[in-house]
């Protein structure tokens, strides 16, 4: 049976949530920044249009949105997290094999369906999830993930495929030509340092590592990079909902010798839990951007007094950071927690584990870069009180100031909280 | 930032769909209640994945039952059908209109005179967002 692998990535996905809740934010450009160091981690095409780039700082943007009337808005994650569940309820429900890969991206099995049905399917799955959610997503079809990741990217740029692209609707030279317009470093799978690597030998597309030495290939980046290669061939490797050598996911888990009513002490278990589960995740040498957290009673209890809840978070990027997981799943326990019940068992799972080098969105890197730049900045700023103000100009006055998110752009929590509800003025 | 589980017995609770299996392999939540009590979300809510709730605030919808303050409850997935109450974006604006279908033609009618009739055709810049399908209102 052939094989027929979908990737569903959704379309600037956090400008697409706050859009459904705000109308007058289509068309225009739109930004979303993250919490932490603000940093762009979304953006709508029409921000991409004005060179706005992904990961790139704010203050950086300052002087362009307000030349252009670019909105700026903090990251909404409850909102983001639930559209995703939604979207991925859908999914779900309609494909058999599906593996959620990140917030925005789940891939599927088309394998069992009939020959040239696939786009018609994937236009029908495409349509259904606007309609029932809002959320615009683009469909990559292929043999392999890696092939229907790249074309995704295709499709996302070029509007003729309307947003559904499938490699089977190609001969092997239009593959290759546009494997000729994606970058090395966006091929899925290839990371920063291989990249650094890969371009010194002249390896810049995607098409140039497809066709390069394979012997080459297994000597610098050995197994994995084959696999990459040959996924690009059109040859699949990587199944749907199976991952490759890193664990799928990881558990720390306990039954407790005096089941508990008292809160806090779930909460130190689950927490020495996410240590230990973090420990695991750093010598495996992989990140993880969902933690499942589960509290249960007695499974044999009376009906009244079971309660076996679990709850996943998803976290805005892939981590290994203990303090993020940590605090992740203690807020889980918080919301799961219901104080009229005894605790048996509880535990936690990282899941949705990808290779340090399967680095999807590069933010571990723009760390490195936002200090560099902050060191350069504090070097201009030097110069310019020495030799007067304008000796050295950046765009505009921006960069003197805060340059954190700033948290007063976030909006309202519209799916998950009754206080903040969307109001309709009648 | 939470995927939320169905609620059991809650009564207005947290919304939305449940996740069944965790993939991880962990047992789903027991969803055996059917028999046993009166679910008011199940009764409510038909499509969790395609549901949502918004306020609505004013009161130029009385007509239609809806007072301020009211919680609408919104499906995304119904067809319209005549003398429906919908949710639109009318000039990139939220509203809530009475849908009307004559002669072919759909319109949106305001509960309200002073407010004008908008007919849905591709030069206006008008869409449904969603069809009401209840109104939760608070008794004093």
């Amino acid at each position: 049976m052939k094989s027929k692998i979908a990737i569903l990535d959704c379309n600037n996905f956090y400008v697409s949530c706050e859009r459904l809740f705000n109308p007058k934010l289509q068309n225009i450009p739109v930004v979303v920044l993250s919490n932490n160091d603000g940093c762009v981690i979304s953006r709508s095409n029409e921000a991409k249009k004005l060179g706005i780039k992904m990961g790139q700082p704010a203050f950086e943007i300052e002087a362009e949105c307000e030349k252009h009337g670019i909105v700026q808005l903090s990251t909404n994650f409850a909102l983001y997290s639930d559209i995703s569940n939604r979207v991925m309820k859908i999914i779900k429900d309609e494909m058999s094999s599906v593996e959620i890969y990140s917030v925005d991206e789940a891939f599927f099995d088309l394998s069992e369906t009939i020959e040239g049905t696939e786009r018609d399917i994937c236009i029908k799955l495409r349509q259904k999830i606007q309609k029932w959610v809002g959320i615009p997503v683009t469909i990559g079809i292929a043999p392999s993930k890696t092939l229907a990741k790249a074309l995704s990217k295709i499709a996302k740029k070029n509007a003729e495929f309307e947003n559904v692209i499938s490699s089977f609707e190609m001969s092997e030279d239009e593959i290759d030509t546009y494997l000729e317009k994606i970058d090395i470093s966006d091929v899925w799978g290839v990371g920063f340092s291989y990249t650094k690597l890969l371009r010194l030998y002249g390896i810049n597309t995607a098409k140039d590592f497809k066709y390069y030495s394979s012997d080459w290939i297994n000597s610098k980046m050995k197994r994995p990079g084959l696999w990459i290669q040959k996924e690009l061939n059109s040859t699949k490797i990587y199944s749907v909902d199976n991952h490759p050598k890193p664990k799928k996911s990881i558990s720390v888990t306990r039954t407790f010798g005096k089941s508990t009513t008292d809160i806090n002490v779930i909460k130190e278990a689950i927490s020495s839990f996410a240590e230990r589960a973090t420990e695991k995740l750093i010598s495996e040498k992989v990140h993880t951007n969902a933690i499942s957290i589960f509290l249960h009673t007695s499974r044999f209890a009376k009906e009244r007094s079971r309660y076996l809840p679990s709850g996943i978070v998803f976290l805005p990027s892939y981590t290994d950071d203990p303090s993020v997981i940590c605090k992740s799943a203690l807020m889980c326990v918080e919301k799961l927690f219901k104080g009229k019940y005894t605790y048996k068992r509880c535990g936690i799972t990282l899941l949705n584990l990808i290779p340090n080098s399967f680095e999807q969105k590069d933010f571990f890197v723009n760390e490195e870069v936002i200090t560099k730049l902050h060191q350069k900045y504090s070097a201009i700023e030097k110069v310019n009180k020495k030799y007067g103000s304008n000796t050295i100009r950046l765009a505009s006055s921006g960069f003197s100031r805060q340059w954190k998110s700033n948290q007063q752009k976030i909006t309202k929590r519209y799916t998950t909280s009754w206080e903040e509800l969307l109001e309709i003025s009648l | 930032m939470l995927t939320f589980f169905k609620p059991k017995i809650n009564g207005v609770g947290k919304i939305i769909y449940s996740e069944n299996t965790i993939q991880a392999g962990f047992p789903s939540p027991a969803e055996d209640f059917k028999e046993l009590e009166l679910d008011i979300y199940q009764y409510i809510i038909e499509n969790p994945t395609a549901t949502f709730f918004a306020r609505a605030k004013g009161n130029s919808m009385q007509g239609a039952g809806i007072l301020n303050d009211d919680i609408l409850v919104i499906d995304r997935s119904k067809e319209a059908k005549d003398g429906d109450i919908v949710v639109a974006v009318i000039d990139s604006e939220f509203t809530v209109k009475r849908f009307k279908k004559i002669n072919g033609k759909v319109f949106l009618i305001p509960e309200n005179p002073t407010f004008p009739t908008i007919e849905l055709n591709d030069e206006k810049d008008a869409s449904i967002w969603g069809k009401v399908t209840f109104v939760i209102h608070k008794a004093r």
